[in-house]
């Protein structure tokens, strides 16, 4: 199956996902993926960044420049209300897909 | 790896760079954020244990795939900019699409060197080219306009009548302006002028002017030249008072004040300056070096102040403002016709004065008796199509560029559109690159007009200087040029490029019409059509220009050497004593005397009344020659019927008449020896015909051969011609050099070869074919080079089916003549539709030939192979480069 199809697909439910539990950067993000996969996903930063801004622009996120202490300044982003409302979306269309595939997936059995 | 070298700042900074130069739709943040990415997967790798230039590289690699990365920006950026719409942004939006057009077009021109900088310099040259004829027309076109009042400011023509022919002509009898000033109200100043010569001495300078103008004191009213030194309204009032150009003072004065000053004029009279002009505008038909009162002309030649036929002045008069001209043409014929000398009405009733608006004299007036010079319209038309024809030559090939290299854009548009960039953006898009494309071959080409300014300059025979003309005029020229180019150039790519449909362009595929090239053709075969049309008629003006040199005249020119002392008041007095001198010079085979050279203006006309074959008196009126008994001999023409004048001249023959073959037809005799014998009626005094001489050709080949008399008198001798060998030329003008000085010591020695002031004729007409050369020369090198680029940016499109064509086993020369084959075909249906375009032109100037060629196939045979043979053999070399490329390689990098 084509990767970057998919990674399209879901990318954006996957960033909500990410942004709803607390405010992250890019770099952040990836790396959160990576981990959480065994490194089965590893999105390139220019797969992750345009994907970012567009959610900006449809109003899903907002981004805010943040600087530690002795630190360079990160751009980070975090999920607005409209995001809250489009991570439901997401949530209810990707459960039906996985309840889909539990289904589908279970070994069959002779009835 | 060396870790010691890492520097983690430059490595970001180069890759900022690398950025930059290939995201132009990522803006400061975003580089900024994606930098800061770049850190953190740095440090990252760093921290796993990998080298400073290893995590680096990781590092890079993270972040993808910078084409792919840039498409998802673009898009991002497109959607940004229609989502954004309010006022505040909108500029800040449009100064950020101009940067980024720019770095498009950069990005654009830098993958495709070759072809934007050979697209570059076929514009440059095209718009050099233009320029400079532009230059010309404008400068050609705007003569006369520096005088306040310009525009009520005209000549007075005259236009009168010589038995049938009406005499159109641009001089004025000397009494008519006073009468006119006096009678007629609208006319509210002024001035006769007229042009001659004098020698002028001061100390031990001396020299002679051939541009001296007589006027009268109203000139200063009338025109406007400044006086860098003296005063307008008193400088011309003394008629002992001259004035000077600048120029004129510098060769006289050095750097002393002239003002004041006395002149020594013809070794006689005394003058002193009045004043020195400021430059004279260059622009002007009246060129002169010396201003004079015409009081000082009255001292010399009284009568033609008060004779009605003395046709030796130019009256210029302004108008009162708001009076019109075609009014005061007929107040001022009225008035002359009641006021002047009642002979000169009765005599010829038709006799009619004209206005001519001074703006218009230099371009517009085809009269006889001009005072200064005069342009050539026909020639500034001939210029102006040319001009036209290869600036389309390489506004067609630019197009036709732009066009190729925008279908590798494509993809880029297609994106724009999905994303909802509008027709108009991109248009925009398309625009400002031709616009940004055009402007830089503007700025090449200005400097190269300062290159081909000397041709031009040879070719116009016009001199002209970019210091002398006006930046505004070239800022404006340009100007115009490179709008109306960008405008045209970056119209057709524009229109096609916002109309491609997205969606197949997304998937590879390009629309069928883009891809078959129907354009690229049209422009090929359009450019090398032009191409053909001017090597053709280089051909051909070559060919009649030849024919003219080489054209049976009637007599034999090669060998002859003339000399003209018409103006000569010493040698005119005593032609025969000068004849035989140079006629005992070693070398002369034989030396005659006549008033006129072929070529020179038209022959005085005699009316002659004949005795018709019918008995009854024809009158006609014959073009006169005045020859010696060696002329026929000298210039080897013989004779069909009758006699020559008797070497001893009796009072018997200055009454001879010797005519031509087309004379005595004209007369209704059918056969030469009929004539002879005639008696003929003629002011002052009659005779007979005494022989016959066959037909000459004694004017341009433009007319046809025409009656010709012939008489002999001796006082009206102003040209010697003497016959020699070739061989011979160089030594025996210095002998008869020697022989002028010892009986004229004061006018200068001038010789010219018979064959030169035959040709002299055709001047304009040589021009013609040089202009032709030059234009056809850059038409074939624009077009090539434009075809150059064309086939090399395909080739690169086809080198995967050229490398396959060569796996399968096709020879190098098979390919290379199977990819030619379109270029020749295109080029040969050029030279077809050329042919008639040629023709038509080119058998109309012929025509104006009494002698002319025909257009053989010849020439068109000839045109043609040159076309595309060039055409042909650009393609070939080329392609054979591609084809003997390693298939393997082509095949692996594709």
């Amino acid at each position: 199956m084509d990767n970057r199809t998919l990674n399209a697909a879901m990318i954006e439910a996957i960033v909500l996902s990410i942004l709803s539990r607390h405010p992250s950067y890019g770099y952040e993000i990836i790396k959160q993926v990576g981990e959480m996969t065994d490194g089965a996903i590893e999105w390139a930063a220019g797969s992750l960044y345009p994907v970012l801004h567009r959610m900006e622009l449809n109003g899903h996120v907002e981004s805010f420049w943040q600087q530690p202490e002795g630190e360079r300044r990160r751009k980070y982003y975090r999920i607005t209300a409209d995001g809250e409302a489009a991570l439901e979306s997401e949530k209810s269309q990707w459960s039906t897909v996985q309840q889909l595939f539990t289904q589908l997936w279970r070994p069959s059995t002779a009835s | 790896m060396d870790s010691h070298s890492f520097d983690l700042e430059r490595s970001v900074a180069s890759w900022r760079q690398f950025i930059l130069s290939r995201q132009p739709h990522m803006d400061a943040d975003q580089r900024e954020e994606l930098e800061q990415h770049l850190r953190d997967a740095w440090a990252d790798y760093r921290a796993q244990g990998l080298s400073d230039w290893d995590a680096f590289s990781a590092a890079r690699k993270s972040i993808g795939h910078p084409e792919r990365m840039e498409a998802a920006y673009q898009e991002n950026y497109w959607r940004s900019v229609s989502e954004r719409g309010s006022l505040a942004t909108e500029f800040q939006e449009r100064l950020r699409l101009i940067r980024n057009q720019l770095t498009l077009a950069i990005r654009a021109a830098r993958k495709r060197p070759l072809q934007t900088v050979v697209n570059g310099a076929g514009l440059s040259v095209g718009l050099a080219c233009c320029l400079l004829i532009s230059l010309f027309v404008w400068h050609q076109s705007t003569f006369d306009r520096f005088h306040e009042n310009g525009d009520r400011i005209f000549r007075i023509a005259t236009d009168y009548r010589i038995d049938s022919d009406v005499i159109r002509t641009a001089e004025t009898v000397g009494p008519l302006l006073p009468v006119l000033l006096e009678s007629i109200p609208e006319i509210e100043q002024g001035v006769r002028m007229s042009m001659g010569s004098i020698e002028v001495k001061r100390d031990l300078v001396e020299l002679q002017s051939n541009r001296v103008l007589f006027a009268d004191s109203g000139f200063f009213d009338v025109f406007t030249y400044p006086l860098a030194r003296g005063d307008e309204r008193t400088a011309l009032q003394d008629p002992l008072g001259v004035i000077l150009t600048t120029p004129m003072a510098e060769r006289l004065f050095g750097s002393d004040d002239p003002l004041g000053q006395t002149l020594m004029v013809d070794d006689a009279i005394e003058v002193h300056v009045t004043g020195v002009l400021a430059p004279l505008p260059d622009r002007s038909h009246m060129q002169f070096e010396i201003l004079a009162s015409t009081e000082a002309l009255r001292m010399m030649e009284e009568w033609i102040f008060s004779n009605w036929w003395s046709f030796y002045f130019h009256s210029y008069v302004r108008l009162q403002p708001g009076a019109d001209a075609s009014l005061v043409e007929g107040a001022m014929t009225r008035t002359v016709r009641e006021r002047a000398e009642p002979e000169l009405i009765r005599r010829d009733p038709g006799y009619a004065l004209a206005l001519e608006p001074l703006t218009d004299i230099y371009l517009r007036s085809d009269r006889t008796g001009q005072l200064g010079l005069t342009g050539s319209p026909s020639m500034l038309r001939l210029f102006s199509i040319v001009g036209l024809l290869i600036l389309l030559i390489a506004v067609a090939n630019f197009v036709n560029l732009a066009t190729a290299l925008s279908l590798g854009r494509a993809r880029e548009i297609g994106i724009r559109k999905v994303v909802g960039g509008d027709r108009r953006q991109l248009s925009r898009q398309f625009m400002g690159e031709s616009f940004l494309m055009v402007g830089l071959s503007a700025v090449i080409a200005l400097a190269m007009s300062r290159l081909f300014l000397p041709v031009i300059n040879a070719l116009t025979g016009v001199p002209l200087s970019l210091d002398s003309v006006d930046g505004r005029v070239v800022a404006l020229i340009l100007g115009v040029l490179v709008i109306g180019t960008s405008l045209l150039a970056g119209w057709y790519p524009a229109r096609l490029m916002s109309r491609i449909p997205a969606a197949p362009v997304l998937s590879g595929q390009l629309p069928g019409h883009l891809s078959r090239g129907q354009f690229r053709r049209i422009s090929v075969v359009l450019q090398f059509a032009i191409s053909f049309v001017l090597i053709a008629a280089t051909m051909i003006v070559g060919k009649q220009l030849s024919l003219l040199a080489t054209a049976d005249q009637g007599f034999t020119s090669e060998g002859l050497l003339s000399m003209d002392f018409s103006n000569d008041d010493k040698l005119g007095a005593q032609p025969i004593t000068f004849r035989d001198r140079v006629a005992g010079l070693s070398g002369v085979e034989a030396a005659s005397l006549s008033s006129a050279l072929p070529g020179d203006a038209p022959l005085g006309e005699w009316n002659m009344d004949f005795q018709s074959p019918a008995g009854d008196i024809v009158r006609v009126s014959f073009p006169h020659l005045l020859i010696d008994e060696q002329f026929l001999e000298t210039w080897q023409i013989p004779l069909v019927a009758g006699r020559n004048f008797r070497d001893d001249i009796g009072a018997d023959d200055t009454r001879a008449l010797i005519l031509n073959e087309s004379a005595v037809r004209q007369l209704g005799f059918d056969n030469p020896d009929d004539v002879l014998g005639i008696h003929y009626e003629a002011y002052p005094d009659g005779g007979e015909v005494i022989g016959v001489a066959r037909d000459f050709h004694f004017t341009s080949m433009r007319s046809p051969i025409g009656a010709i008399a012939m008489r002999y008198m001796a006082n009206r001798f102003g040209h010697l011609t003497v016959r020699t060998q070739m061989a011979g030329i160089q030594p025996l003008t210095e002998k008869m050099e020697s022989v002028w000085y010892e009986m004229n010591h004061e006018k200068a020695f001038n010789v010219r070869l018979v064959d030169d002031v035959l040709m002299a004729q055709y001047g304009q007409d040589q021009r013609f074919g040089a202009l032709f050369r030059w234009a056809s020369a850059s038409a074939i090198l624009i077009a090539l080079m434009g075809l150059f680029a064309q086939i090399t940016l395909s080739l690169r499109m086809r080198s995967r089916e050229i490398g396959v064509r060569r796996v399968m086993g096709a020879s190098q020369s098979s390919l290379a003549f199977l990819l030619s084959r379109e270029v020749v075909s295109l080029t040969a249906l050029a030279c077809v539709i050329g042919i008639p375009l040629t023709w038509i032109p080119m058998t109309a100037w012929l025509s104006g030939f009494t002698i002319h060629i025909t257009p053989s196939p010849t020439e068109f045979i000839l045109a043609s192979l040159l076309t595309v043979g060039v055409a042909f053999s650009t393609i070939f070399g080329l392609t054979l480069r591609a084809s003997r490329l390693n298939p393997v390689d082509v095949l692996r990098t594709e």
